[in-house]
């Protein structure tokens, strides 16, 4: 047997942070990690003080559900808790508030752009985040409990992925859709979604389910896509010399400043599953969860990113890489069709988005939010163009310059005197100096020599700082050569 | 986790519940509380006689919907408070001593 | 004893008079209180200058008239599981014993704002977890009644501050009978509320599910209005109930039980029981159908199996409640080099044996291969005894039964014999399952010991319990004896 005789068999795990104001059982504000000072979003319950309760956010479940409907799964019809208890000094009270036999949401599915294909959701659920801690030099941990009790939707699917590349891609596609649902920013580098993935392998053909390892600490695609590569090649490797592999949970490490320098850390042998001791959380009565509220979700769902991208290559005939650009971002997709309401072709206001657009955006930082040109002034901006008032050229200046001062193209295009130069009053004296002073082109041209035209034309473009219509410009230049040709 | 037989914990299996508890106990006292304990155990054995008609609910009684709480702010504990609570602070933070190397969980 | 006996009816009397002022009705109680104590072993804690802080704050505002209720003004005592901003809340633990709670539980708050002025924490067995006080973690309480015997547990220093005529109410707390016992052995009226009707926020937790505050007095006209100022819908406690809160007291009818149905459980009257104590108790009952009430037999036939059932919850969910005393945020932590054993020592420490014992018992019974045969039998069968209440209820307006099989018990009798303590529960620990209230109100004497009885009620049921007890105290006078100073002695 070969390495190519197995095939990976993936099961994912993502934790996402649910972005909503307070934290799960208490009123403590959800803080950006990367610009908050420690410990200062803390109560009793997040904390884990004696005698303090937990009451749930309304916000979270919503999200819950909302996420869990645009992964086409059952919502079940009461929220029940249960407490997961082991010790950690992440984890105040020594159990953390989750879901386990009555998970909001299960029973879904996700189609995957490309070769993955659907990928079943087994589960989704809402349990709190845990404190954060960092390992000081001196060996003691600090603990900082701002994180504590943030809302978590943990998301598990069944083991329906066979590549690292699919692995990635279906954490892509995911994460798409919380960013489309506003449930989660997706920015990795705060730690607000994280990966786990669920390793084995099976000779290619059979269905086995074989002994899995768990991947955790995976903060980016990239280290999830290497470390699912690393780990099957490892346990591909292992079964061709005879060895089995053995339950274990291996952390990530990022070897600093070297890609490719990067390995797995058996943590720990799973001999003996951790006894979590679940038990329905007796602090939190169950409360149902009405058809009608699901309903009033499911209506408020936004188009989901794949819907949406399918929609723009049919209705608007763009490229199925063009339309997945486009919807990436909710955000992004929404100002690209406000723009293709106000011109005629949504090909052209494509290429503006993903062309100079794009580019400006990301000089500018990338935040769509903060940028100063609406969908409507872009829109009118490629108007202009298609009305022949400016030249698109000139255009990828005038829109620069919307960009900086947040000005409508015709103000730009009239304070800079940048309209099109068209009519024979414009354009015949341009057309005749440059005739005038350029007699040996000109000859040449009057001897047979065709491409002096479009010499002669580039002369005039340069002459008017390419305002001129080019259209007009050889219609003008003709007429002014004809009146001169030697008879 | 020994298998008590009507109900008996050894002294394995007190101080294997006691690690899980996070309670140190010494091998003299897993063994004082063994005995206790498997007796206890065994009355509550008693359960295993009661007859449970399929459909015995255990969920709960059903809160009201308003039992969730809105999505808003409030203001709680200041930092300085909590610190002054706690065992083992360094500047803005709780410290806690050296996880060992196998991780807890 | 020179004073009249000071009962909460009495004291808010003297107040609105002007006959006496809270701060003086103050300093008078924390005098007798210094009197009695260390000796009685009631109080874990006195907290005099937060008392005088606000019985002035009451004076100030009985002089303006403003918003005066009939505890404003009145001292009183808590058990120390509950929480009190700035100062001490040990739940009788040593892993408690420097911590100090930066938040009131939501009872507190509502007696400040009621004007009520707290003298003291109150002892009780360690986090909950006993019949008699004797297993409080710092010393035990003694009976007033005899200091050779228990006060009853777990709320004994409630019981006994009030039957010592320290206090004229105090709060207690009930998981599994713990303040109908303490009631019972000190001749007082205690409620166990309707689970939820009296918020947890606040309430260091033994077993969530079951956990009931209520107060402790020598009359059910006090208790009554204790219990109408504590209940309530909170917002910060997903159990509290969402129903309103009846002004008790003026609900009361007098003597008159006509038309009340009383059911007798057939497996409360069997026999274990003292002879005083069933005595007392058929004697009571005949005073209330004299009163008007009609009699009935009724079945709870599950009630074999309420010491299982209570115990296997109860002990699962302390387990986990208990986890967070863990040394890391917040006093007491046990010094440690590493992580593990700062966890193992600080809890080796602080715990006493029952309560190592429980944590014990609740950890194996959650854990794996074990969690279906005891954690989940035990809530299926729990639901079986509450559908036994229930269809006990649609007969009865209340059940009636014993609260103790004994009178108070001497120090030492019972604690050799953890199972023989979790034994003598067996007439209260049904009820906490089911969530429904329970009133334990003196019903007589046996060898000079105070007896109980229990009245149960269905959830929310309080406004009867309430009605059957003041009737019955309207045509009795047990409440009206006090321990003679030779027992006290």
């Amino acid at each position: 047997m070969t390495a190519t005789d197995f095939e990976p068999v993936i099961g994912l795990e993502i934790h996402a942070e649910l972005q909503t104001r307070s934290k799960m059982f208490c009123g403590c504000p959800v803080l950006d990690p990367l610009v908050s000072e420690p410990n200062v979003a803390v109560c009793p319950v997040c904390v884990g003080l004696p005698g303090a309760l937990p009451v749930a956010n309304r916000r979270a479940v919503e999200l819950g559900i909302s996420v869990g409907l645009a992964l086409n799964c059952q919502i079940r019809d009461f929220l029940a808790f249960a407490r997961k208890n082991y010790f950690y000094p992440d984890l105040p009270k020594g159990y953390q508030i989750s879901q386990h036999e009555y998970p909001i949401a299960f029973n879904g599915h996700i189609d995957v752009p490309g070769p993955t294909g659907r990928v079943r959701i087994r589960r989704a659920h809402l349990e709190e985040d845990t404190a954060k801690l960092v390992h000081a030099s001196d060996g003691t941990t600090l603990v900082d409990f701002n994180r504590s009790s943030v809302p978590l939707f943990e998301i598990v699917t069944e083991p329906d992925i066979h590549s690292a590349e699919g692995a990635m891609a279906y954490a892509s596609a995911v994460r798409d859709v919380l960013r489309y649902l506003g449930a989660n920013s997706g920015d990795m580098e705060k730690g607000v979604l994280r990966l786990e993935a669920n390793v084995s392998v099976r000779e290619r053909g059979t269905t086995d389910l074989n002994t899995r390892t768990e991947i955790k600490n995976l903060n980016s695609f990239s280290s999830l896509g290497r470390g699912i590569e690393l780990e099957v090649q490892r346990q591909i490797a292992l079964i061709l010399s005879g060895g089995k592999v053995r339950q274990a949970t291996m952390g990530w490490e990022q070897a600093e400043n070297d890609r490719d320098r990067v390995k797995l850390v058996e943590q720990r042998i799973k001999e003996n599953a951790d006894d979590y001791r679940y038990f329905p959380e007796p602090d939190l009565r169950p409360v149902p969860v009405s058809r009608e509220w699901v309903a009033r979700l499911r209506l408020e769902l936004p188009e989901l990113p794949t819907a949406r991208a399918d929609r723009f290559r049919t209705a608007f005939g763009l490229s199925a890489a063009d339309a997945e650009l486009l919807t990436a971002d909710r955000a992004l997709g929404d100002y690209f069709e406000a723009v293709v309401r106000g011109v005629s072709t949504p090909k052209v206001a494509a290429n503006w988005m993903l062309g100079e657009f794009m580019r400006l955006l990301n000089e500018g930082g990338g935040e769509l939010s903060s940028v100063k040109v609406t969908a409507d002034a872009l829109a009118e901006l490629i108007r202009e163009v298609e009305q022949g008032n400016v030249t698109p050229s000139s255009a990828k200046s005038v829109l620069a310059d919307m960009f900086a001062s947040g000005e409508r193209a015709p103000a730009v295009i009239a304070r800079r005197g940048l309209t099109t130069l068209r009519g024979a009053d414009a354009l015949t004296p341009v057309a005749e100096k440059i005739v005038t002073d350029n007699p040996a082109q000109v000859a040449q041209y009057f001897a047979g020599k065709e491409n002096v035209f479009q010499w002669l034309v580039g002369q005039i473009m340069k002459a008017t700082k390419g305002q001129a219509d080019a259209q007009q410009t050889r219609t003008t230049l003709q007429a002014v050569l004809e009146a001169r040709r030697p008879k | 986790m020994a298998e008590p037989e009507d109900g008996h914990l050894n002294v394995d299996a007190v101080l294997k519940i006691a690690h899980l508890a996070r309670i140190g106990l010494t091998r003299e006292q897993a063994a004082a509380f063994s005995g206790q304990i498997s007796s206890i155990l065994v009355h509550f054995k008693q359960l295993a006689e009661a007859d449970i008609p399929t459909g015995t609910n255990t969920v709960g009684a059903m809160g009201p919907e308003d039992l969730l709480r809105a999505d808003e702010v409030k203001p709680s504990m200041t930092r300085d408070e909590f610190l002054a609570l706690v065992p083992k602070s360094q500047g803005a933070f709780v410290v806690v001593p050296a996880v060992m190397q196998q991780s807890e969980h | 004893m020179a004073h009249p006996p000071l009962t909460l009816a009495r004291a808010t009397e003297l107040l609105r008079t002007r006959q006496a002022s809270s701060v003086e009705l103050t300093k008078q109680c924390l005098a007798r209180v210094h009197a009695a104590e260390p000796n009685l072993g009631a109080f874990l804690s006195i907290t005099e200058e937060h008392a005088l802080k606000q019985a002035r704050a009451a004076d100030e505002r009985i002089a303006r008239g403003d918003n005066v209720g009939p505890l404003t003004g009145v001292p009183y005592a808590v058990k120390d599981c509950l929480n009190t901003v700035g100062l001490r809340t040990t739940c009788a633990s040593k892993i408690l014993r420097d911590y100090v709670s930066p938040y009131d539980a939501t009872v507190i708050r509502k007696l400040n704002a009621a004007g009520a002025v707290m003298v003291g924490k109150l002892n009780m067995d360690e986090f909950g977890m006993g019949s008699s006080c004797e297993n409080s973690g710092y010393f035990p309480c003694k009976n007033p009644w005899d200091h050779g015997r228990v006060p009853g547990g777990s709320s004994g220093g409630s019981g006994a501050a009030v039957a010592a005529d320290l206090v004229p109410y105090t709060l207690g707390e009930d998981t599994g009978g713990s303040i109908r016992m303490p009631a019972a052995f000190c001749g007082v009226v205690g409620l166990k509320s309707t689970y939820g009707r009296v918020s947890r926020n606040g309430l260091l937790a033994l077993s969530s599910s079951f956990d009931s505050i209520g107060p402790m007095a020598w009359t059910v006209e006090d208790v009554a209005q204790v219990t109408r100022v504590i209940a309530g819908r909170d917002p910060l406690d997903s159990t509290s109930l969402d129903a309103p809160v009846p002004d008790y007291a003026a609900q009361f009818t007098g003597a008159d039980l006509k038309g009340v149905r009383l059911g007798m459980p057939k497996e409360y009257f069997t026999e274990g029981m003292q002879p005083g104590v069933a005595k007392a108790l058929l004697a009571a009952i005949d005073n209330l159908k004299g009163l008007g009430a009609t009699v009935q037999d009724v079945s709870l036939p599950h009630t074999k199996y309420a010491m299982p059932v209570y115990y296997t919850v109860q002990f699962a969910e302390a387990s986990a409640n208990l986890a967070r005393y863990d040394g890391v945020r917040f006093r007491t932590a046990a010094e440690a080099d590493d992580l593990l054993n700062l966890y193992l020592r600080t809890r080796a420490d602080g715990f006493g044996p029952e309560v190592k014992r429980r944590i014990l018992l609740g950890t194996y019974v959650l854990s794996v291969g074990h969690y279906d045969a005891y954690y989940l039998k035990a809530q299926q069968v729990r639901e079986l005894m509450r559908q036994d209440f229930d269809k006990a209820f649609e007969s009865c307006d209340a059940l009636i039964t014993p609260v103790a099989p004994t009178t108070a018990f001497k120090f030492g009798e019972k604690s050799a014999d953890p199972l023989a303590m979790y034994l003598s529960d067996i007439y209260v620990t049904a009820v906490n399952p089911s969530g429904v209230p329970g009133l334990s109100v003196p019903c007589g004497f046996a060898d000079g010991l105070p007896v109980g009885m229990q009245l149960i009620g269905p959830r929310l049921g309080e406004p009867t319990l309430f009605r059957i007890g003041h009737a019955y105290q309207q045509s009795t006078d047990w409440h009206l004896r006090r321990p003679n100073s030779e027992t006290t002695a």
